[in-house]
């Protein structure tokens, strides 16, 4: 299914920025380039859907808010146009809804402008490889979101794996390193587990955000809109 | 607080709650710890993660800096680490630090509610 990741990985990967500041786009450019090939930019959603259909890159940067519709219009018009090109969210913008929006859209992570250059392209790689990409910021609003729910136990039957509402204690206990700062390794050195099992833990998360049929979603984005 | 000492602070909060004398104690104690990693870290980033619950609240400061030997912590350092630990054990509270050099230094505060 996915490409084996990491620094192995013989062929550069081809990257697609769509943001809609000129200078920022620049910028990453210049700190992406040494990593991977950035092979195209767009400023509108519209631009950016049709270079994304004739590139096919392996990764989209993706800003969360433009003029025109932002992240969630490119990827709905998109849509399975692309089928191995992969998605991650890069904003400044600190609103959980958008934020969680764009995932939902199909984002494989999320990632504030403030990370380093070496960051990004760790992150650009994981998410190449089929990984979710969680910043702390990211972590924070799952916790808060799936809050008022118990968690699953983590030896409960599989039947109640596939609960999509709840996260398992394990996957909290990862979410709240995160959001303290960890890196994955520093996660998996603090819980005893391997990297591999943190990437499986956050990606099935990602799995429910993006597949819950949102009670406590929905519940949570309305609280916060009220705030 | 990034403007006094020219450091980001990367601050993620889950939950809320209503103010509190007692929680006055753990703002504090945080505050003191991100100073403290503002000047000694010698990092330009700051990680603080406040989760609210309704039995407690914790919070987090973080930083990937020099760090310390907390065996041999130089006075300036003692001193923070113990006020940090003081006010919050005035208040009920506790707080832990935990930091190699090297290894950056992470500040622990946590406080029950109700």
């Amino acid at each position: 299914m996915a490409d084996p990741s990491g620094p192995e990985v013989a062929r550069r990967l081809r990257v697609v920025l769509v943001d809609d500041h000129r200078l920022f786009r620049a910028g990453v450019r210049s700190e992406l380039a040494a990593a991977v090939d950035v092979v195209g930019e767009a400023e509108t959603v519209a631009a950016a859907v049709v270079l994304v259909l004739d590139l096919q890159p392996d990764v989209v940067l993706l800003d969360v808010h433009m003029p025109d519709g932002g992240g969630r219009a490119v990827l709905a018009g998109v849509a399975a146009g692309a089928p191995s090109t992969r998605f991650l969210a890069l904003s400044v913008s600190d609103a959980a809804e958008d934020v969680i929006g764009v995932i939902r859209a199909g984002a494989r992570g999320y990632v504030t402008k403030s990370i380093s250059a070496d960051e990004l392209a760790e992150a650009v790689v994981r998410v190449a490889g089929g990984d979710a990409v969680f910043s702390p910021r990211l972590a924070g609003f799952v916790l808060d979101a799936f809050a008022s729910s118990p968690p699953v136990p983590d030896d409960a039957p599989a039947a109640d794996h596939a609960d999509l509402d709840r996260l398992t204690a394990r996957e909290r206990d990862v979410l709240r390193l995160i959001a303290r700062g960890y890196t994955y390794k520093e996660v998996a050195a603090e819980l005893f587990i391997s990297g591999r099992t943190v990437e499986t833990h956050v990606s099935s998360v990602l799995r429910k955000l993006q597949l819950s049929n949102r009670r406590e979603l929905s519940r949570w984005a309305a609280a916060r809109r009220l705030v | 607080m990034e403007e006094a000492h020219g450091v980001t602070v990367e601050a993620v909060v889950v939950g809320d709650c209503p103010m509190s004398p007692h929680l006055l104690a753990v703002v504090a104690a945080t505050r003191e710890a991100l100073v403290n990693a503002a000047r000694h870290s010698g990092v330009a980033t700051v990680s603080v993660y406040a989760e609210i619950t309704d039995d407690r609240v914790e919070v987090f400061v973080r930083d990937r800096g020099k760090g310390f030997d907390l065996a041999v912590v130089p006075d300036d350092r003692f001193g923070v680490t113990q006020s940090i630990v003081g006010r919050m054990e005035r208040h009920g509270g506790k707080a832990f630090v935990r930091s190699s050099p090297g290894g950056g230094t992470e500040v622990h505060v946590e406080l029950r509610r109700g």
